[in-house]
């Protein structure tokens, strides 16, 4: 098999003063799913905006052998954009700066909605769509573009549980044809539950990274989110197990905020 | 797999990339119409057979002799002047939809760059030094380009072109810069000969339109008109925001800058040749958009025959509806402001609003 697809090699970034990230360190094979968790203000979002090569990193490098898709969180177009254009502007990068999209190109778009299982909303207005229709829109403008690795800024964030499953499915789908997945989350039974690899940023130590089973041991994620977390035996998932956190217990591992 | 449930969708039927072409055709029937009927309209008012007479001598139809006082109106008055409105109508439209999309700003137009007040100050420059009317136009133009170099120059920091916000300062700093220069201008000018011209051509008017104006506008504004048609799909990407558009791979800076490049030599054409008219970029891409639908394939092309169509018919208005000129740049502001807060009533109403 061919190597790793998405390398980050000791990415570091600041702010001013401020540093967001040290030391992420991790290797991507072809079809893995890899879930970056940690809290909020630990820099998720830069590290995925890195990735994404939107932003450069103030140390490290990225490496990366197959083209990148990158779905934000939120796209807010100033002209009201069709859910068909929105997936065709996917393609830009790959015309020329005075082209146009071709109807080889809006064929592909109908075809990348249609992998979603979204074509219906080809003719709706993208600002009409509700937070996960958006998404997949988002997503099938990156798979237009030729994406091999999408990289997902809290794809389930917001989302009912409906439509957090079809999103999550849909991303597993996508890893069983190839594709290499990155996204962040608030929540750890998603990584639990689908993810291949999981990398932890927790707040004052070093990153870590590696397959669930190792990584997201029930300290781990008490350390992580700085609350009591215990595992509850679930037969049917895919680990037997879900993870719950106990807001309200009294006996916090860490009382300092 | 489920798929994500639809609440209530009242898709239309997919239709492609949306704006079909049918509009763009219908539009350039309107154009013809227009045009011819702009040809009969005025103070000496031409009946169509007469015009067809003209047309059909024109082209050396045997027998057909037009008479003389028509072919004259025809030939030098209205065709150069109707021809003018509709390049420099064209040209505004295109450009206020082009700031929109770099803006990301359903308000951006043309004036906003600053270049309409160099250039006006250019040719009240030119006025004050009762310069050869080619001269002003040049002189016009000229200033309109300098003031272009000079917010490009405000605003390019390292790595060629910022942010839009910074593009956004320049061009009111130029601009206000510019515009107290005419006021400068206006001060110290001859009251009784220079002054008046001054005011007059700086409200827009399309009344001293000849051959030699449109020699000079037609080069500049039709290629650039060109170059942000053959933009479409870039700037339509730029509607994203830049961090987002940079992530599909545009390049977000050089479009900018090339777009804004062709806005501001449309501008500084427009005012060397016409003087100020406003609103016309503001306007038409709006009203394309609530005729004809948010499809953004035809978009340009509509937009660039509606601001024709457009200021042809608010040229033809001014100098047709009254016994006395009224000045196009009144016009278009009178007519556009009414217009433009009937749409934006419209637009609230419908819910788009960014």
């Amino acid at each position: 098999m061919s190597g790793p697809v998405l390398v980050a090699d000791d990415i570091g970034h600041r702010f001013g003063a401020h540093t967001v990230l040290a030391g992420v360190r991790f290797s991507l094979d072809a079809a893995s799913f890899c879930a970056i968790l940690g809290p909020n203000g630990r820099g998720k979002s830069t590290l995925l905006k890195i990735l994404a090569g939107v932003l450069a990193p103030a140390h490290g490098r990225v490496r990366c052998m197959q083209r990148i898709g990158w779905v934000p969180q939120a796209v807010q177009p100033s002209l009201p954009l069709s859910v068909i254009e929105m997936v065709l502007l996917g393609r830009a990068g790959q015309l020329p700066m005075f082209g146009a999209p071709s109807r080889d190109d809006a064929r592909a778009a109908h075809a990348a909605l249609a992998r979603v299982e979204a074509g219906a909303l080809a003719g709706r207005l993208f600002d009409s769509l509700s937070g996960g229709e958006r998404q997949l829109v988002l997503m099938a403008r990156a798979l237009v573009g030729g994406a091999r690795v999408l990289l997902l800024d809290e794809p389930a964030a917001a989302l009912d549980w409906h439509n957090q499953a079809v999103i999550l499915r849909l991303l597993s789908d996508l890893t069983r044809e190839g594709l290499t997945i990155v996204m962040t989350t608030h929540a750890p039974q998603h990584a639990l539950d689908f993810a291949s690899h999981v990398l932890l940023m927790p707040q004052g130590a070093p990153p870590v990274f590696g397959p669930p089973d190792d990584v997201m041991t029930d300290a781990a994620l008490s350390d992580l989110y700085r609350v009591p977390v215990r595992r509850v035996a679930q037969p049917g998932l895919p680990r037997g197990f879900t993870v719950v956190p106990m807001l309200a217990h009294p006996a916090h591992p860490h009382p300092s905020p | 797999m489920a798929t994500v449930a639809p609440a209530v969708t009242h898709a239309p039927p997919a239709q492609g990339l949306g704006g079909s072409p049918r509009a763009g055709w219908g539009l350039l029937a309107l154009l013809l119409v227009t045009i011819v009927a702009a040809l009969c309209a005025g103070r000496y008012a031409l009946p169509p057979s007469a015009l067809v007479d003209v047309l059909l001598a024109d082209l050396g139809w045997p027998g057909i002799e037009a008479p003389d006082a028509a072919a004259r109106i025809v030939h030098q008055v209205r065709l150069p002047r109707i021809a003018l409105a509709a390049i420099v109508g064209a040209g505004l439209a295109i450009s206020g939809a082009a700031m929109q999309s770099v803006f990301r700003n359903p308000l951006a137009e043309p004036q906003l760059l600053g270049v309409s007040s160099g250039a006006a100050f250019g040719g009240v420059l030119g006025m004050m030094l009762s310069a050869h009317p080619a001269a002003i136009v040049l002189g016009a133009f000229a200033f309109g380009l300098g003031s272009l170099a000079l917010v490009f120059w405000l605003a390019g920091g390292r790595g060629g072109m910022s942010t839009s916000i910074v593009l956004v300062l320049a061009g009111l700093v130029v601009g206000a810069v510019f515009a107290a220069g005419v006021s400068l201008v206006k001060l110290v000018a001859d009251p009784q000969n220079q002054l008046p011209a001054m005011v007059f051509w700086l409200m827009g008017s399309l009344a001293s339109a000849d051959a030699a104006k449109l020699w000079i506008a037609a080069p500049v504004i039709l290629p650039s008109l060109y170059l942000v048609y053959r933009l479409r799909f870039a700037l339509l990407a730029l509607s994203l925001g830049d961090e987002d558009a940079r992530s599909l791979g545009v390049p977000v800076g050089r479009t900018r800058a090339l777009a804004l490049a062709a806005v501001g030599l449309i501008t500084a054409a427009s005012v060397a040749v016409c003087g100020i008219v406003g609103w016309v970029g503001l306007v038409v891409p709006h009203l394309v958009r609530l005729a004809l639908g948010a499809g953004h394939r035809m978009f340009l092309v509509n937009v660039t025959l509606a601001g024709a169509i457009y200021l042809i018919v608010v040229d033809t208005i001014a100098r047709a509806a009254t016994p006395v000129e009224i000045p196009l740049g009144v016009m278009t502001a009178l007519l556009g402001a009414p217009m433009f807060a009937y749409l934006l009533r419209r637009l609230r109403a419908g819910g788009i609003e960014r």
